[in-house]
């Protein structure tokens, strides 16, 4: 299986928070998903950039003769990797792969943000994308501040000069073809001064948007064996914890040896610890004149503790790179635990909370599943393909199903998905059915998983947050005990093995799922798991995603009807759960919470410098890779046993 | 302003564009299009045919020589209403023939009389001639308008299974008075009778004039834009005289579909043409709930503007600025003196200007660094740049549509013409050959912008457009009428 990337919507406050405390806004994120569609306009929201390039002049003629000139090997072919670097001139230039969140990728928070100059530049910009089935017809529209020219598949289709601003469809190709399977999409773009970005799309035959593609950054005949990982970040201060394991008893004391470097800091430091990344326990500044210092505190009750490092005094304006977070925010966090399999709950559950969902269950089991299936080509060999639309309790449930193209009787996956609207990657579904798997990856959504946006509000996760009757992950929850229902009557199902997995709000249903469906379960793998202690907020413990407001009663008594604390208590699959210590989004209080309360045997995975995985994707990797290693195994027959904490 | 920039077409009166051919007519019916073809036909028999509404030749007579007829095509079948005298004016009838097809060459080529639709009988307030037959969009049902002077211009309805007159006993209404050549529109919930006031025959001495009023129902009342009803004889002038031609009359739709409308007429005088009277063919425009009498496009060097971008056409190659490049810094450098706008000497700051009139750019020095051969087309910002500045210039014996001929459009000044490629996409060859898909068909909407067409694109199956399709980029879509891409100014550059 590919590693399973979150994204969730949540990362959005999260940049905001950043955004307060820096000076730029942060709309370019890495990377969280090996494909993705573009949104809902047609737009290419995913890209290789280059550092900048000095270069001048903006007329047709100085523009084309910068775009022409060689600055590295290979500058017209390459489909570079993230991380990777070259040579141009006498400066070394890394290529970072980013995802935007707006139709534009601006190109000034980019060499911002690294610290690199944004005026009398030029930038490379790839992206491969890839299509179904040849298109031909179609046109790339762009626009770009200031002038660039565009090649597809090695062709220079566009070139726009002048001193110019970012227009929709500015710059239009003539009709061209894309190919089936990957399209190389080149762009250079030379700005003068001030802000300098782009964007782009394809037109179809009837120039409409087209959004019949992924967008992925490997290049065609490359392994997809994952995102390339990105290189460290150089950061200015590095932190040695007491216990390697950042697990402490009650008692001992947790803490850190600071030290500075690799690169050297530009800041003065303060710090705080709190409890649960919400109750301040202890503050001070660090003092790195003797070259170290500590951050510590006692353990004194089981919890988390959650470090916070940030500059002191007023923000330097010298260019800073670091920060643990994978991005250049000026933030260290590092994050331990105390005695976190004695974490409890911190608001009873509610004791209709059984009743209400087995009222659910049974007013969806009156309903006939009248499953419709819809073949779907893929170039996955030996696989058939087909969209599922099951009819559910006030919705329909919608995904993929992929199975081995044989006769036979097959282990059953289930794949529950990260927050957000999107389209689910029907290729990735194919290779799971090609790995042995009857296959089911289950939109959270009430739309044709080929759909990037169906008619589903962006912030569908306060939709009826204060009524359990209307919340939205009611529909939710009983969508993905729905598509279970309709598993265990396909005759090719082994009768044996159910396995679910996802990350974030997708490892918060599997939980959910586990939890209100028990019996069938063998296996539950899931990483950085959303939607545990909701009512955290109100008990010194802060909550994450779904973000349920905290000041609003009844949101928070709703909360407890879908929280995976609750359903944890049921569980009796084993269960491999991996967390991040310093992950906001699904923190690690809540985690450890649900898994204490499994009877079950069960595998905490502790990630310890790890924020959540769309965020910090290279420090979230042992839990993919767990997930991978037993999934290999359930494939074949194999059994998981969990037998404690895993690191 | 010596340099006033985008003074629009309409309010241009040069060096007007008549229909080619022999188009010597008087009263022309409305035009009718059967099998490829176009008619019309006027008093005394007459008539005119066309293969393109551009040229025109003689036609077959009809076989009721009356006066001033009127057509229309419902079903298979083509109405004709002739008006004659019956004894002393005002005492006239109007008969109607019909045929299956307006092609003399056709075997369905067969006159049908259907007898008397409407008359007057010398002594009451009509004159029954100058017949007008209009369907009603709204409900199918089929109306005759008609009169002339004497009395009133009346209303009858007819049956559009028939063409007869519906109920013969019932009374006509009276909706005008003191004008004829009536004929009757429908557009956005108002009905729009249309009818020439002035007199007639008597060639460039004519006051005739087409005048309009309007209502919500087709019995009226019909005002006019001061409220006055046409039956008191109010009535907004749609087109009289002008220029070098005289006594405009006998108004007829001629809707092409696909959003453009076109209306006939004819002038009592050409006076290019001798005084001879004469049919014409200009596009119909709306503006504020009123037909406009559009002018069919003039030859002469223009700025070709999208609509939707606000960008032109320009042949792509690197612009040099009208007077030379001026050394400048960055923003908020090189302001010399730091003169304020308005400085009124050369030598004072960036926003003085050079103190004298800067001439057009002379396109003969700046192409000398456009490359040979086949160049590109792309969209910009208008800066009066040669190669910004299209001539467009009519093609004799090309042929051509309904009011005019087909155009070349070349850079101005130079032979470098703007053609479609087999791709359907645009490209200017460094000459014009005359081949097809360097003719183009320029045509006004009804709010004034223009469509531009090829008159042939090599391997499209269907009618294309010049289209903007991005702001810096045009290229030929196929034709739809509600496409912002598609509608371009034309503008003075």
């Amino acid at each position: 299986m590919k590693p399973n990337r979150t994204r969730i919507a949540a990362a959005w406050a999260f940049a905001a928070t950043i955004a307060m405390a820096q000076v730029a806004p942060v709309t370019l994120t890495p990377p969280a998903s090996l494909e993705r569609a573009p949104n809902a306009e047609g737009f290419i929201q995913r890209w290789l950039l280059l550092e900048p390039i000095e270069s001048n002049g903006l007329t047709d003629s100085a523009v084309q003769a910068a775009v022409k000139k060689e600055y590295f090997p290979n500058q017209f072919t390459v489909v570079p990797r993230d991380g990777d670097q070259v040579t141009a001139g006498t400066s070394q230039l890394t290529w970072h792969a980013v995802d935007t969140s707006n139709y534009n990728v601006n190109l000034y928070h980019f060499a911002h943000a690294l610290g690199k100059p944004t005026s009398n530049v030029l930038f490379w910009a790839v992206t491969v994308v890839n299509v179904p089935q040849e298109i031909s017809g179609v046109r790339l529209a762009i626009g770009s501040n200031a002038a660039s020219v565009w090649w597809v598949n090695g062709q220079e289709v566009i070139g726009i000069y002048g001193d110019r601003q970012t227009v929709i469809d500015d710059g239009v190709s003539k009709r061209l073809t894309l190919k089936a399977g990957a399209n190389i999409v080149r762009a250079a773009i030379i700005n003068g001064g001030g802000a300098t970005d782009f964007c782009a799309r394809f037109l179809d035959a009837d120039e409409k948007p087209l959004k019949g593609f992924t967008v992925g950054l490997t290049a065609p005949g490359a392994a997809r064996a994952g995102m390339a990982p990105r290189p460290a970040i150089e950061q200015q201060l590095t932190f040695t914890p007491y216990h390697a394991s950042g697990i402490y008893n009650v008692g001992e004391t947790v803490g850190w040896t600071v030290t500075p470097g690799p690169s050297k800091p530009a800041y003065h430091f303060k710090w705080a610890i709190r409890r649960n990344n919400a109750v301040v326990l202890k503050e001070g500044k660090l003092d790195l004149s003797s070259g170290k210092d500590k951050i510590e505190i006692i353990g004194d009750q089981p919890e988390m503790i959650y470090a916070a490092v940030e500059p002191d005094g007023p923000t330097s304006d010298s260019s800073y790179t670091g920060g643990n977070t994978g991005r250049n925010n000026g933030l260290y966090a590092a994050g331990a635990a105390v005695a976190p399999e004695k974490l409890g709950l911190s608001t009873p559950r509610p004791t209709d909370f059984d009743a209400f969902w087995e009222g659910k269950l049974s007013a969806q089991a009156k309903i006939p599943i009248d499953p419709v299936l819809a073949p779907v080509q893929t170039d996955v060999p030996g696989v058939e393909l087909n969209m599922f639309v099951l009819d559910a309790l006030g919705s329909k449930a919608h995904g993929y199903l992929a199975r081995p193209a044989k006769d036979g009787k097959f282990p059953a996956l289930i794949q529950l998905q990260y927050a957000g609207v999107y389209a689910l990657n029907a290729r990735a579904a194919a290779q799971h059915a090609a790995e042995g798997w009857l296959f089911l990856n289950v939109d959270s959504h009430d739309k044709l998983p080929s759909d990037p946006s169906g008619n589903i509000p962006r912030n569908y996760q306060a939709v009826g947050n204060t009524d359990r009757e209307k919340s939205y992950f009611l529909n939710m929850y009983l969508r993905d005990s729905r598509v279970l229902d309709y598993l265990l009557t396909r005759p090719d199902w082994d009768g044996k093995t159910i396995v679910l997995t996802g990350g974030s709000m997708g490892g918060q249903q599997s939980l959910m799922l586990a939890g209100l469906r028990p019996e069938k379960i063998s296996a539950v793998l899931v990483c950085v798991p959303a939607g545990a202690d909701t009512n955290g907020d109100l008990h010194g413990r802060k909550a994450g995603y779904p973000n349920w407001p905290p000041d609003n009663p009844d949101a928070m008594k709703t909360a407890l009807y879908f929280d995976t604390v609750n359903f944890a208590s049921h569980i009796k699959a084993p269960v491999m759960a991996g967390m991040g210590f310093i992950d906001t989004i699904s923190p690690p209080a809540g985690v450890w919470t649900a898994l204490n309360q499994i009877p079950g045997p069960k595998e905490p995975l502790p990630m310890i410098e790890s924020e959540h995985d769309n965020l910090t994707p290279q420090k979230g990797r042992a839990c993919p890779a767990r997930t991978r290693e037993l999934l290999d195994a359930l494939a074949k027959g194999g059994e998981f046993h969990p037998n404690g904490r895993k690191q | 302003m010596k340099y006033a920039l985008a003074a629009t077409l309409l309010a241009l009166a040069s060096l007007a564009l008549a229909l080619d051919g022999q188009i010597g007519i008087h009263d022309p019916s409305t035009i009718a299009f059967c099998n490829g073809k176009f008619y019309t036909y006027g008093t005394g028999g007459s008539s005119l045919v066309s293969d393109d509404g551009w040229t025109w030749r003689r036609g077959a007579p009809l076989p009721r020589r009356g006066l001033a007829p009127d057509v229309i095509h419902i079903g298979d079948r083509y109405y004709v209403y002739v008006a004659a005298n019956t004894g002393a004016q005002p005492k006239a009838a109007i008969n109607l023939i019909s045929n299956k097809t307006l092609d003399p060459d056709s075997p369905d080529y067969k006159w049908e009389e259907g007898g008397v639709v409407a008359s007057s009988d010398g002594v009451e307030d009509s004159n029954a001639i100058d017949p007008g037959v209009f369907l009603d969009p709204t409900d199918g049902r089929l109306w005759l308008v008609y009169g002339s002077y004497f009395g009133y211009i009346r209303l009858v309805e007819l049956d559009p299974k028939t063409g007869k007159r519906l109920n013969p006993t019932d009374m006509p209404r009276n909706l005008a008075v003191n004008c004829e050549a009536s004929d009757m529109i429908y557009h956005d919930g108002w009905y729009y009778l249309l009818a020439t006031h002035g007199s007639c025959c008597r060639g460039a001495d004519s006051g005739y004039n087409i005048r309009m009023g309007r209502a919500r129902k087709v019995t009226g009342p019909f005002l006019d834009h001061e409220g006055i009803d046409m039956i008191e004889g109010g009535g907004k002038l749609f087109v009289g005289s002008a220029a070098r031609v005289i006594g405009a009359g006998h108004f007829g739709l001629l809707d092409l579909g696909d959003g453009v409308q076109r209306f006939s007429l004819h002038y009592e005088a050409d006076l290019d043409r001798g005084g001879a009277s004469v049919l014409d063919i200009r596009p119909l425009l709306w503006k504020d709930g009123w037909p406009v009498a559009g002018e069919n496009l003039k030859p002469g060097t223009y700025q070709l503007e999208s609509s939707r971008t606000g960008t032109v056409l320009e042949l792509a190659v690197e612009g040099m600025p009208v007077g030379g490049r001026i050394a400048r810094g960055g923003r908020g450098a090189g302001r010399g003196g730091g003169a304020a706008p308005g400085g009124d000497g050369p030598g004072r700051g960036m926003f003085a200007g050079t103190g004298s009139p800067i001439p057009p750019q002379d396109v003969a020095e700046v192409s000398t660094h456009w490359p040979a051969g086949n160049v590109d087309v792309r969209m910009a910002n208008y800066l009066s740049q040669a190669q910004q500045k299209w001539e467009i210039s009519a093609v004799p014996d090309a042929g051509g549509y309904p009011g005019s001929p087909y155009f070349k459009i070349t850079v101005a000044g130079t032979g470098r013409t703007l053609a479609a490629t087999a791709d359907a996409e645009l490209v200017v060859l460094p000459a014009f050959t005359g081949a097809p898909e360097q003719l183009w068909r320029i045509e006004q909407f009804p709010d004034g912008a223009w469509r531009i067409l090829p008159k042939s694109t090599p391997n499209a199956k269907q009618a294309m457009a010049l289209s903007a399709l991005g702001s810096s980029f045009a290229t030929l879509s196929k034709l739809d009428a509600t496409s912002e891409k598609q509608r371009w100014l034309i503008k003075t550059p």
